[in-house]
């Protein structure tokens, strides 16, 4: 498979980013790692006759890639606020964080045993969360941690639950023109326990059939629980 | 002193080298000056009628070179006999599964050829399309094929020995049940790939990535409407077939007739998506079967029923039908048998030829009963099948002659490597092993023809065997080597043969203007019958090479023996003299004798395709296979924690290559019990890749033990019979087996997914 004819764009900070999706809106698309994305769109420019449904409509004719951008693969932590997250921080970055095993374990746990290893160190789990595919196993784990989103198009800037985030598969809160420009994982509330659970199909590189991320804060416990087809919640007090 | 000094040795694959270094070309890695890129259009539609095809602007494309749809086409029907020929290599009126071809497109590259077919306007007229069986066969269904009444293609009733009804009427017990088995795509790493050329004088060359081509040429020639003089095939380097690459397919047809349009060679690669959505797959079964049995276990009757999706045309699927119910008659012993098929026309993507050919799903099915009569008449399973086993110098109910036969050798040793005795009592005593999950041990059977007269009046095989002045000998063969090591096999019989090291042979083969016929590599044939014809064609050669050593050696030639590249004179051990100075001195001589060795073989059978009986292989292989599982009751996870397999091979002309076959069956045989699917909707493959439809990996394969039991069969080359399918026969019922035993639920259908199985262990609890 090969990819579809687009062009590609190589921006120097997020301002630009916005104002390129301010332009091309649904025709553009942001490139992270790649790894759902060019997929994706060699999937799209397929054979035509046995792709399923009529995608070739949806091939973006415009990729924007975070590549050039410095400071996005960025950790940080602070007392108060938190972990922060860039926007092209992959999979292998948080994993490899010493900061993260420390303040978040149930984060750490959930990047660390992520796919395999060629996928964790290009996924960003940025990207991974706007794409909303069914298979972003952090989702649950974030969703259990109360993380936010910060959202900035070309004029404004807001911030969002990542239990609010994803409306469902492949869909997300995010306007035509908006990126995500940062991952905050508030610390919760010491004591407290967790656990992280994954199932596959097969071996731990397919993806998941089902995953649980479980926080026990003293007199609160929050499941978040992702099936493959469907990504359902619950919640319990 | 050991017996043999080439055979019976573990030796790696001479190509192997060759292999892992990269410098083996396989079709695709094949370039020619001037080369264009061939793609296919494919029908996005399940079933409907062409109104018109426009590929004026397809043709104006920079790039593009030629186009071809159907209606250029002699519009001549293809299949495995005169009688199931249904299919166009191109759709001329009417397409009949989502991927039928349409038309085909030759440009300078991918991109451009890629473009153009979505420049090319097809006006459909879409009709009723027809995805299961059942509702195929339903009185008034629409027709797939006109010629076709209720889109049956085969409808057998094949009643043996005696009365099946009386047979019931006499069991003690009966059982019945139903089983249904999915669709499998044959996964070889290297897709199918086609190039072709003309020269001058109109001469096709086709290189494909083929396991017969012998087979293609004639197919290739019926549908191209020419000489087949004038058609020739050549196989390079093949990444597995597995059957799936026995049939020509459009990729052949199509590079060949844009070659011819274009001037130009042309090549088509199917990419990954057409491999799965559009190419041969296996052959989907339900299955009815009624078994009587006595309260000792002995087998009285059995009623098979057989209906299977056979998709859109006939490929093999007929013929899988019926080959999977007789060779049912082979494994285990029982009086009475009847026997119904019924091959059904869907517009669901071709089903075809696979490793097993009609077996596996059959398999399945006969020895999970087996398993439940054990159990429910409280008889050891690995004792029930010692009772029923087929034992040597015995004559099947279809008139197999079954000349050698370790079943029962195989049987026992898989229980006992197997540790099943141990396992099935710890069981019994309801132990279970880490974290809750349940264990349980199965077992289960198999039987198979080394090559058959199905296709033709014939099964022949023929070879060369070119002796040089230098003292090295060049094989011709016309068997297909598709990674399965027929090449190295082939050459290690005419290095024994003639005393010679295996280094010495060169092999050349399966190319249809160079070397002898072979029909190609499928009905497990290879080994059993191009063997015979390389060992002929061996031994006429040693004849020669005696007779002049004799004249030099000054002894009778039926005196003399070689070994160790000389010849000797049996009893003198002084008389002896170089092979290569016997050869050399033949030929720089006033004679100038040239040695040339030929041979063929054809096996001695007798089937009958009329009544489908009488002795249908030179010899039959036989096998068995154990499993231990552990089972999740949480999550319905499985994991096969061990796999005994033991194989009667008659004699393993390379042990390691037959532990290869063995080893590479139970990876498939794996993925077939759970994990593999080809989700298929409305027609359309909902899974074509490998990232959604998953073969097993190498961190699932099991710890495993191959045991090779040589019966050594008088037809055979050294006694050796097939096994290149026999071996993933049992893979699937004995794991299928072992999860009935850990989990006390039979889960009928393929594969055995943890959905399945959470969802009977929830039924069983209530």
């Amino acid at each position: 498979m090969k990819l579809p004819r687009f062009e590609y764009f190589s921006p120097k900070s997020l301002q630009e980013v916005s104002s390129l999706l301010a332009t091309y809106g649904r025709q553009a698309r942001v490139l992270a790692g790649g790894t759902d994305l060019l997929v994706e769109l060699k999937k799209k420019a397929s054979s035509p006759s046995l792709r399923l449904g009529d995608m070739k409509e949806t091939i973006p004719r415009y990729v924007i890639g975070l590549k050039g951008i410095s400071g996005l693969t960025r950790i940080e932590y602070s007392a108060g606020a938190g972990l922060c997250v860039g926007p092209m921080t992959t999979y292998a970055d948080v994993a490899d964080s010493s900061i993260v095993r420390e303040k978040s374990p149930l984060l750490w746990q959930g990047c660390r045993i992520f796919s395999r290893p060629q996928i964790r160190s290009a996924a960003t789990l940025v990207g991974n969360l706007c794409n909303a595919s069914p298979s972003a196993d952090i989702v649950p784990p974030l969703i259990a941690l109360g993380a936010k989103v910060k959202i900035v198009s070309a004029g404004a800037e807001r911030e969002v639950m990542v239990e609010d985030f994803c409306g469902g598969p492949f869909k997300t809160v995010l306007k035509e023109d908006e990126l995500v420009a940062e991952l905050n994982i508030p610390d919760p509330a010491e004591p407290y326990g967790w656990s992280y659970q994954r199932t596959t199909k097969r071996t731990a590189e397919d993806e998941a059939l089902v995953v649980v991320a479980v926080l026990l804060c003293t007199g609160y416990v929050k499941v978040v629980k992702a099936i493959l087809e469907v990504v359902k919640e619950g919640h319990s007090q | 002193m050991e017996k043999y000094s080439v055979i019976g040795k573990r030796l790696p694959l001479i190509d192997s080298v060759a292999k892992v270094t990269g410098e083996a070309k396989f079709t695709d890695d094949l370039a020619m000056p001037g080369m264009l890129v061939g793609k296919i259009l494919r029908s996005p539609h399940p079933h409907a009628r062409i109104v018109r095809i426009d590929v004026g602007k397809a043709l104006k494309l920079p790039g593009v070179r030629a186009v071809v749809t159907g209606k250029e086409t002699p519009g001549i029907r293809y299949g495995a006999l005169d009688n199931l020929r249904d299919e166009l290599p191109l759709a001329i009126d009417k397409v009949r599964y989502i991927g039928d071809e349409v038309a085909a497109v030759a440009a300078v590259d991918e991109e451009a050829a890629r473009d153009a077919l979505d420049l090319i306007e097809v006006e459909y007229e879409i009709l009723p399309a027809l995805f299961t069986p059942e509702e195929a066969m339903r009185p008034g269904a629409p027709r797939i094929h006109d010629h076709v009444e209720n889109n049956v293609s085969l409808a057998l009733r094949v009643p043996l020995g005696g009365d099946v009804e009386a047979g019931f009427a006499q069991s003690d017990f009966v059982f019945e049940d139903s089983f249904e088995t999915q669709f499998i795509a044959h996964c070889p790493l290297e897709p199918h790939t086609a190039l072709a050329t003309f020269d001058s004088s109109g001469k096709i060359v086709l290189w494909s990535s083929t396991q017969g081509p012998f087979y293609l040429r004639r197919d290739l020639a019926l549908t191209l409407d020419v000489a087949e003089a004038r058609v020739r095939v050549i196989k390079p380097f093949v990444g597995g077939g597995f059957g799936g690459k026995r049939e020509m397919l459009a990729g052949d047809f199509c590079a060949a007739l844009l070659a011819w349009k274009s001037r130009q060679p042309v090549k088509i690669t199917y990419d990954r998506e057409e491999e799965f959505s559009a190419t041969r797959r296996r052959v989907p079964m339900k299955i009815y079967l009624k078994i009587g049995v006595m309260k000792d276990g002995a087998l009285v009757a059995k009623h098979l029923r057989v209906i299977a999706d056979g998709g859109a045309y006939n490929g093999r699927g007929p013929m899988i039908v019926a080959s999977g119910a007789s060779q049912m008659t082979l494994v285990y012993r029982f009086p009475h048998f009847l026997f119904e098929g019924y091959h059904v026309y869907t517009n669901n993507p071709v089903t075809s030829s696979m490793r097993g050919f009609g077996n596996n799903q059959i398999r399945f099915a006969d020895d999970s009963v087996m398993e439940r009569i054990a159990r429910e008449l409280g008889i050891d399973p690995v004792e029930l099948r010692l009772k029923n086993a087929r034992l040597p110098g015995e004559t099947t109910l279809m008139g197999a002659k079954v000349a050698t036969c370790g079943l029962r050798e195989c049987i026992q040793k898989v229980a006992e490597r197997g540790g099943f005795y141990k396992k099935r009592n710890g069981r019994a005593t309801n132990a279970t092993s880490r974290q809750g999950s349940l264990r349980g041990v199965g077992i289960a059977s198999g039987a198979y023809i080394s090559g058959a007269k199905l296709f033709f009046e014939h099964d022949s095989s023929a070879a060369f065997v070119k002796v040089e002045e230098n003292g090295s000998v060049c094989l011709l063969t016309g068997a297909s080597d598709i990674g399965q090591g027929a090449n190295t096999v082939l050459a290690q019989l005419v290095a024994e043969e003639l005393g010679i090291s295996l280094e010495d042979v060169r092999v050349v083969s399966a190319d249809t203007d160079v070397t002898p016929m072979d029909l190609g590599a499928y009905g497990s044939r290879t080994t059993f019958v191009a063997g015979n014809a390389v060992l002929a064609a061996a031994r006429d050669a040693k004849e020669q090479v005696l007779e002049v050593a004799a004249e030099k050696l000054e002894a009778n030639s039926a005196d003399l023996e070689l070994k160790d590249r000389r010849i000797y004179v049996r009893g003198s051990l002084r008389k002896s003299m170089g092979f290569q100075e016997a050869v050399s001195g033949a030929l720089n001589s006033p004679k100038g004798i040239v040695i040339l060795g030929r041979g063929y073989y054809n096996p001695p059978t007798d089937y009958d395709p009329r009544t489908r009986q009488g002795n249908v292989s030179g010899a039959y292989t036989f096998a068995a296979q154990s499993a231990e599982v552990e089972v999740n009751p949480e999550t319905g996870e499985v994991r096969v924690l061990s796999l005994v397999a033991a194989q009667d091979c008659g004699f393993a002309i390379n042990p390691m290559a037959t532990e290869g076959q063995i080893e590479g069956s139970v990876s498939m045989g794996l993925g077939q019990a759970l994990y593999e699917d080809l989700e298929t909707e409305q027609g359309r493959t909902l899974n074509p890749s490998f990232a959604g439809y998953r073969i097993a990996s190498s961190r699932d394969m099991p710890p495993m033990e191959c045991h090779l039991t040589q019966t050594i069969d008088p037809e055979g080359p050294y006694g050796a019979k097939g096994v290149g399918e026999m071996t993933l026969v049992p893979t699937v019922p004995a794991i299928a087996n072992a999860i009935y035993d850990a989990i006390g639920v039979q889960i009928k259908s393929l594969p055995i997914t943890p959905e399945k199985i959470l969802a009977a262990l929830k039924e069983r609890q209530g």
